[in-house]
């Protein structure tokens, strides 16, 4: 039961694993907080910015951007199902079409282009859902985000990313908030010595807490931890993404298993 | 922004909202363990049966059936993303799935449980809540075939409850039930009321709820010992609640603008 274990697949100079650490929404304590830390190590997070929530702190994510950390797309509306009473009528995903998804993923890259000066290159599915309308008329939008990124993230998932195995259009990641240095550890270990790729994701950086909150300390230890580990490669979403995306090949689904 | 609540519906009975508890797999636990909880408060659960699971239970799990519990399709090879190492394999992922035999696989799974257990499964839960075939651009999901061929199919690791107005019955969210004190679930059962929602709550195991994936058997008491007091809420079958919802609530068209 082993066939799906890396085999032949190397990561770049020796490394042994991957880490991406990312963060959703644009919210603010992201810029003020996780950035610095970030900086302080050397490290590039990844960021998926809702447009909506950038200008409170614009010249904070031009730097930040600037600086080599990446901005994602994480849509114009933040749509998600119906289920969530914050969502309308106007943007829950059972009344979507996949033709006002991908104007709004365009509109979104051209806002944070013009907003920003780069042009994303991986998406992160809102509330980790990838479907537009419903029952037998259902679709997935999983194959426009492969169309138009090099990577969408997937979220919410109960493992980390096999590099032969993953679909780079829905990359699984794993919870950052509210989880302690030792409870992050335990996956990463777990991801390292799967020789895996580990994508965390998370909200706000604060208060461990707090709600939807990656803890400031646990990021400082966890940077701090990757500073002593020369055989762990952090790095964006897209820079490992392209990596994986270089290198693996899949081949067509055998015709017995169709 | 409480538009869901401007649609109306109403619970069955003057009741406020639902509530169904689940477990997948068939595994042992649940019904050498969670079955008899259930039937000593008089409440009926589904349970997502995966049939190479049932064989040594199987009687056990033919007497449930016959009590009313629901058994529901949850495949035959409980396909997942190959991203779970030394579990999944390339003739179990979903990314080397095709539409095709999925359905046929489902279909299979129906077969064999109406010839074991003697009903013939009106709901479906996701294994590891995935809904696709494929990877990338050529990437399908697969919740159109289980709204074809269910009732209700059951989502998982969901961040809330059921809206009756608005979700949809091919994929209803369910939340945690494994590793949950009582009081966590009866907080979350008082706020699916308060939202005159539908709480779907989804287990494994039934025994210790420090173990992984595992219902706490006290819990599940208590939660019984609960909802048989609270005469407003509904407590029942997936498919009985899902049917409620299919004959009452109707969805408007998508309008131009939003297309």
């Amino acid at each position: 039961m082993k066939e799906s274990r890396p085999r032949t697949f190397c990561w770049p100079e020796g490394k042994r694993a991957a880490v991406s650490l990312t963060w959703d929404d644009a919210r603010p304590s992201q810029v003020d907080v996780g950035v610095p830390i970030l900086d302080r190590f050397g490290i590039k997070g990844t960021f998926y910015v809702l447009p909506r929530n950038m200008g409170a702190r614009l010249s904070k994510w031009r730097r930040a951007a600037a600086n080599g950390h990446e901005i994602g797309n994480h849509s114009l509306n933040h749509p998600c199902t119906g289920n969530f009473d914050w969502q309308t009528q106007e943007t829950m995903l059972e009344r979507y079409t996949l033709a006002r998804m991908e104007r709004e993923l365009r509109a979104a890259n051209r806002l944070l282009r013009v907003a920003l000066g780069v042009e994303p290159t991986s998406y992160a599915y809102c509330c980790g859902q990838n479907f537009v309308g419903r029952g037998t008329r259902l679709k997935s939008y999983v194959p426009l985000v492969a169309k138009l990124f090099t990577v969408g993230q997937a979220g919410f998932s109960e493992t980390y990313a096999n590099p032969l195995i993953c679909d780079l259009a829905q990359v699984p990641s794993i919870k950052f908030d509210n989880k302690a240095y030792g409870e992050l550890r335990e996956t990463l270990d777990a991801a390292v010595a799967d020789g895996c790729w580990l994508i965390l994701m998370g909200h706000e950086v604060g208060d461990v807490r707090a709600r939807q909150t990656t803890s400031a300390s646990a990021l400082r230890d966890l940077c701090s931890h990757f500073g002593r580990r020369p055989d762990i490669w952090v790095d964006t979403v897209t820079a490992v993404g392209r990596h994986v995306g270089a290198t693996v090949r899949h081949p067509p689904a055998k015709a017995r298993v169709r | 922004m409480k538009n869901k609540k401007s649609i109306p519906f109403s619970w069955p009975e003057g009741r406020r909202g639902a509530v169904s508890l689940c477990w997948d797999d068939a595994r042992p636990s649940s019904v050498r363990i969670g079955v008899p909880i259930l039937d000593e408060f008089g409440i009926r659960g589904t349970f997502y049966a995966l049939p190479r699971n049932m064989g040594r239970e199987l009687k056990m799990w033919r007497a449930a059936a016959v009590r009313g519990h629901e058994i529901g399709n949850h495949t035959i090879k409980h396909p997942c993303m190959g991203n779970f190492i030394g579990w999944q394999t390339p003739e179990t992922m979903l990314e080397n799935y095709t539409l095709g035999r999925m359905e046929k696989e489902i279909l299979e799974a129906n077969r064999v449980l109406s010839a074991t257990v003697g009903v013939k499964p009106t709901s479906f839960a996701y294994p590891c809540a995935q809904t696709y075939v494929g990877r990338g651009t050529t990437l399908r999901s697969y919740i159109p075939v289980v709204a074809k061929h269910f009732e209700v199919g059951r989502a998982g690791f969901s961040e809330t409850y059921a809206s009756p107005e608005r979700c949809d019955l091919a994929q209803v969210p369910s939340m945690d039930f494994d590793g949950q004190t009582f009081e966590q679930l009866r907080d979350l059962v008082e706020k699916a009321m308060v939202d005159r929602c539908w709480l779907v709550v989804t287990g494994h195991e039934v025994g210790d709820g420090r173990v992984k994936q595992t219902v706490s058997a006290k819990a599940l008491e208590k939660l019984c010992a609960y909802l048989r007091r609270r005469a407003d809420i509904w407590t029942d079958t997936v498919t009985a609640v899902g049917r409620h919802i299919a004959a009452t609530v109707k969805h408007p068209p998508i309008p131009a603008r939003l297309r």
